[in-house]
């Protein structure tokens, strides 16, 4: 009696593990179904949107110093926001840039000339807080895009001043010593601009655990003159 | 009883090689979640140094705002300085 007892009750469980197993073997043969052919589209669009981007940081210029340590030229990295105009449509432009004005204020007026293709220059000198938000914006809006560049400050306006220390221009983002003692010195004060490379989703995003560091960016050395300007 | 016996032994073993397999594969994936955490963070820690460098760059009275926000935002920052190019472009 005890036998057959036991006998069923192991039956029992038995039919109960089957049919554990046929349920769980159901919902992974359903998944990978799902995967391979429901949603296949999506998951070949998601892993072939990834691309591998690289990105160059200028590098900063060195500074220009007197016997005494005393500044006379040096860099300072600032931002601008621009705009390019893709369209003739005034309406569009003006809903571009009320958008945009809802998160920063611009002059709305600065587009009212501008030519279809032209740069128009909205603001200068953007704070962190401003290049944040606008980092987020110009994804949903390519029309929009921040230009970091370097800006080459004097310690003195006088006019004979500047033309011993001289110009720099920007070739190929870099600022190059073109007159004076800018292009004299030009060698050791241009630097090693940083170099990286990321790879990216389909959102334009970062995937960050795949960014590495080609070669760190070296600012110029400064360099110190021999007598006073 | 031998039978059941039996069958149950069948059934445990093809329960234990399936766990096994979920296990191996389980493990394998909370170590490649791990090592992804770690290289995250490593990761991080050269873009906040480059972050820094930076910092220095800008006009002084903007220097303490960029360290700050800086520190929770070091990504977004670094790709507003620099000059992205496609892997084709190149």
């Amino acid at each position: 009696m005890i036998l057959l007892l036991m006998n069923l009750f192991a039956k029992k469980r038995i039919n109960f593990f089957l049919f554990f197993f046929l349920i769980w073997t159901s919902v992974i043969l359903l998944r990978l179904y799902q995967i391979t052919a429901v949603d296949s589209d999506y998951f070949l669009n998601y892993f072939k949107g990834k691309t591998w981007k690289t990105g160059t940081i200028p590098a900063l210029r060195g500074r220009l110093l007197d016997r005494n340590g005393q500044l006379i030229a040096w860099s300072v990295r600032k931002f601008s926001l621009y705009y390019k105009v893709t369209t003739g449509n005034k309406d569009s432009v003006d809903i571009d840039l009320q958008k945009l004005n809802k998160l920063i204020q611009i002059q709305l007026s600065l587009v009212d000339d501008a030519a279809t293709n032209s740069l128009v220059l909205l603001k200068s000198n953007l704070k962190p807080v401003e290049l944040l938000k606008l980092e987020r914006f110009m994804k949903d809006n390519p029309q929009f895009y921040v230009k970091s560049y370097f800006e080459r400050e004097k310690f003195n306006d006088r006019r004979d001043v500047k033309r011993i220390i001289g110009r720099t221009s920007i070739q190929k983002d870099n600022e190059i010593g073109v007159s004076g003692l800018e292009r004299q010195f030009n060698d050791r004060l241009v630097g090693k601009d940083g170099k990286y490379r990321v790879m990216i989703d389909k959102n334009n995003e970062w995937i960050l655990e795949t960014w590495k560091e080609i070669q760190p960016p070296v600012p110029g050395f400064d360099v110190y003159l021999a007598n006073s300007i | 009883m031998n039978q059941v016996r039996n069958k149950a032994k069948k059934i445990i073993s093809i329960l234990i090689i399936i766990s096994s397999f979920f296990m191996i594969g389980a493990n394998k994936m909370s170590t490649q979640m791990n090592f992804r955490k770690a290289k995250g963070a490593e990761v991080l820690e050269r873009i906040k140094l480059w972050h820094n460098q930076i910092a220095f760059e800008v006009p002084k009275d903007m220097q303490l705002e960029w360290q700050k926000i800086g520190n929770t935002y070091p990504c977004q920052l670094l790709r507003g300085c620099s000059i992205e190019h496609s892997e084709s472009e190149l």
